[in-house]
């Protein structure tokens, strides 16, 4: 992608649900390229910002745009277009229930009508390499999958169509600390291939530190801080000073415990 | 702009061969992805093809621009699974082909067969899964009535709030469709009766048979079919569900009974809301047969309603009631026994509350026609 592109834009962002404010006015420009962590608290409304900038929730106020087009106003058959470059890791997996896993990758690889069957047997046992799992996992219902099989298996479909934008809600969560690093490098090992955008939802400081070059964090329904981690951990506001510099992101070593 | 302009903002592939003095070189170059290739796949992959059986042929991949993993592999394949002699290559295009170095074509085990199938052949050994039914709806009827004779022991654990909630959901927001149905109901038969009965200059008759039929048969029969399709089907999905996001097993770590708190509110709802619908709509159709045997045949309201209790003795009244409360724990006993066989897919969800609609309603007749049979000397005039 190219750099001077923008991925995703958002401006004056606002979103109630009753009378409850999540987003009161929220800008933010994810320029072609950038890997974008976004943070927040429990039910700071993260989820929510990806799906507006997918367009599966209309915010009351402001527009969304992927790729500088705002769906809203575009055809189904562009819509569809534009949605097909992006690749989404929803936080529960969102697997189909009645496909078993391989057919969950294999489903957009069909879907295209391009790919023969030989091509995409070879593809999504790729895709279930890069992401840690055994081929004989493809032959498995979603439901016979540990929490954190289920992330890697979600994540290998959003990654069947090679998305030029993948936006990824909360990655690591449930996985054990081996399994996040290797996530880690998968992902980076892909970006370097690929050079797509991410946004990806995240609690782990540390995978946040390997993967991300900027961060947002979003708080009380504003962002409060945006911009390259060292600055954004320099900020004051009390979330970020908990979040960043909090007992729970220090590393634990043996030797240093008290 | 253009469903494609959306789509693209890639350089399409292109294969350029050039004649020089070693031979020929093969350029590759634009973006060599999923997206980009999908259009020309075919004709793509014929020309690598053809190009990759002559191993002297040197190839340049350096002015691709783009490389994913299905660019790779299109011409992995296309080589045999190895390099050609000769290949220049960008040190960043590297790796996406290391990906395919080391593997060879996958081989999966025989894939499982989808549910539909597996589906088919229980339906052919039915006698087993009707045995498998049978077993898992009476063990649930024997657990109904255990949790009831739980309950009187300890009134105070009866979940009022579950079962008033059920009432109000599948008795009071059903009185409008079976209140319409049921006139409708009586004035086609009110209308049948009258013109076969006149033929005979019998049409004082009409009220008896409309009575007969609505309170002892139709009345009760008509509502549990209505309510074996409405709540019998809601109450499947809903259990389903909660089977499937695991509140049941939530409920069970936290010492709650589920057949106490789920499935018994249900059994006795029903039970009390099929009579008193059966009520209901058994007034509703002698309104309505009332109204057409006036209009029809000028038969007098009066005499339609003050024949009634001579020609229907009042224990085929109290036998439609039975009847009804019959029904409703059989439909609510259904449901729930397929609600809990409800497996964690879509497909299951579908399939299970199809069966148990369908084997309410089966069920709803059958106790109907075994009730005909056994009480054939009971409640007619003059026995
Ligand atoms: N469909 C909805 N209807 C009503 N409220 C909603 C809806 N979706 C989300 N909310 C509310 O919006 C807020 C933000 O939810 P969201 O799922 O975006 O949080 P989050 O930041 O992703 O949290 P977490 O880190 O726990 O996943 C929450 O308070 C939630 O209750
Ligand atoms: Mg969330």
């Amino acid at each position: 992608m190219n750099r001077n592109t923008t991925a995703v834009e958002l401006a004056g962002i606002w979103t109630d649900f009753g009378d409850r404010a999540v987003h009161r006015g929220i800008d933010l420009r994810v320029p072609g390229g950038q890997k974008l962590a976004l943070v927040g608290g429990s039910g700071s409304g993260k989820t929510t910002l990806l799906r507006i900038m997918l367009g599966l929730l209309a915010p009351q106020q402001g527009t969304a745009r992927l790729f500088g087009r705002e769906l809203e106003t575009l055809s189904d058959d562009d819509q569809q277009a534009i949605r097909n470059r992006c690749g989404v890791l929803f936080q529960g997996g969102a697997l189909f229930t009645d496909l078993n896993i391989y057919d969950n990758i294999a489903l957009p690889l069909r879907e295209l009508d391009a790919l023969d069957e030989d091509t995409i047997a070879e593809l999504v046992c790729m895709k279930l390499l890069m992401v840690r799992l055994d081929e004989r996992v493809g032959s498995l219902m979603p439901f016979e999958l540990s929490g954190g099989m289920v992330k890697r298996a979600a994540l290998a479909r959003a990654l069947a169509l090679e998305p030029e934008l993948l936006f990824l809600d909360e990655p690591t969560s449930g996985l054990d600390p081996l399994a996040a690093e290797n996530f880690v490098d998968v992902i980076n090992r892909l970006h370097r291939d690929l050079r797509f955008t991410m946004v990806m939802v995240t609690h782990d400081v540390h995978s946040l530190h390997d993967l991300c070059d900027q961060v947002a964090v979003l708080a009380d329904g504003e962002l409060v801080a945006h911009g390259p981690i060292d600055q954004v951990i320099e900020s004051e506001h009390s979330f970020v000073h908990h979040f960043f510099r909090g007992g729970r992101s220090r590393p634990i070593s043996g030797a240093g415990a008290p | 702009m253009t469903a494609a302009n959306a789509a693209s903002d890639f350089q399409p592939p292109a294969i350029e061969t050039r004649e020089t003095d070693a031979g020929v070189a093969i350029h590759l170059s634009g973006d060599w992805t999923l997206r980009a290739l999908c259009p020309h796949l075919d004709e793509l992959r014929a020309r690598l093809t053809a190009l990759a059986r002559d191993d002297a042929h040197a190839w340049d991949l350096s002015a691709i621009h783009r490389l994913d993993n299905t660019g790779a592999l299109i011409l992995w394949k296309a080589w045999g699974r190895t390099f050609p002699s000769s290949v220049a290559l960008r040190d960043s295009h590297r790796p996406v082909f290391a990906n395919w170095e080391t593997r060879q074509p996958p081989h999966f085990d025989e894939p499982r067969r989808p549910p539909s199938e597996r589906a088919l052949a229980t339906l052919a050994r039915p006698a087993r899964a009707a045995h498998h039914h049978a077993r898992d709806w009476l063990a649930l009827l024997a657990r109904f009535l255990r949790d009831v004779a739980d309950l009187l022991a300890h009134p105070r654990r009866i979940p009022w709030r579950e079962i008033s909630a059920i009432i109000h959901l599948t008795g009071v927001r059903a009185l409008p469709i079976t209140g319409i149905l049921g006139l409708l109901f009586g004035v086609v038969l009110a209308y049948q009766a009258a013109i076969h009965l006149q033929a005979f200059g019998a049409d004082t008759f009409v009220s008896e048979m409309v009575g007969f039929t609505m309170v002892r048969e139709m009345g009760p029969s008509m509502t549990a079919i209505i309510l074996a399709g409405r709540s019998g089907s809601a109450i499947t999905a809903q259990i389903g569900v909660m089977r499937l996001t695991q509140e049941l097993d939530a409920m069970k770590v936290m010492g709650i009974s589920s057949s106490q708190r789920i499935l018994l509110p249900r059994i006795i709802g029903l039970t009390i809301v099929l009579p008193l619908l059966s009520i209901w709509v058994m007034l509703l159709s002698l309104s309505g047969g009332a109204l057409t045997a006036h209009l029809a045949i000028g038969l007098d309201y009066t005499h339609f309603f003050s024949t009634l209790p001579t020609a229907l003795p009042l224990v085929n009244l109290w036998i439609g009631l039975a009847k009804a409360a019959l029904f409703g724990a059989a439909i609510a006993i259904t449901a729930c026994h397929f609600g809990l066989r409800i497996e964690p897919n879509t497909r299951s969800l579908a399939a299970e509350t199809t069966r148990s609609v369908v084997a309410g309603i089966a069920l709803v007749i059958i106790i109907n026609a075994s009730a005909t049979v056994v009480l054939q000397n009971i409640g007619f005039k003059g026995v």
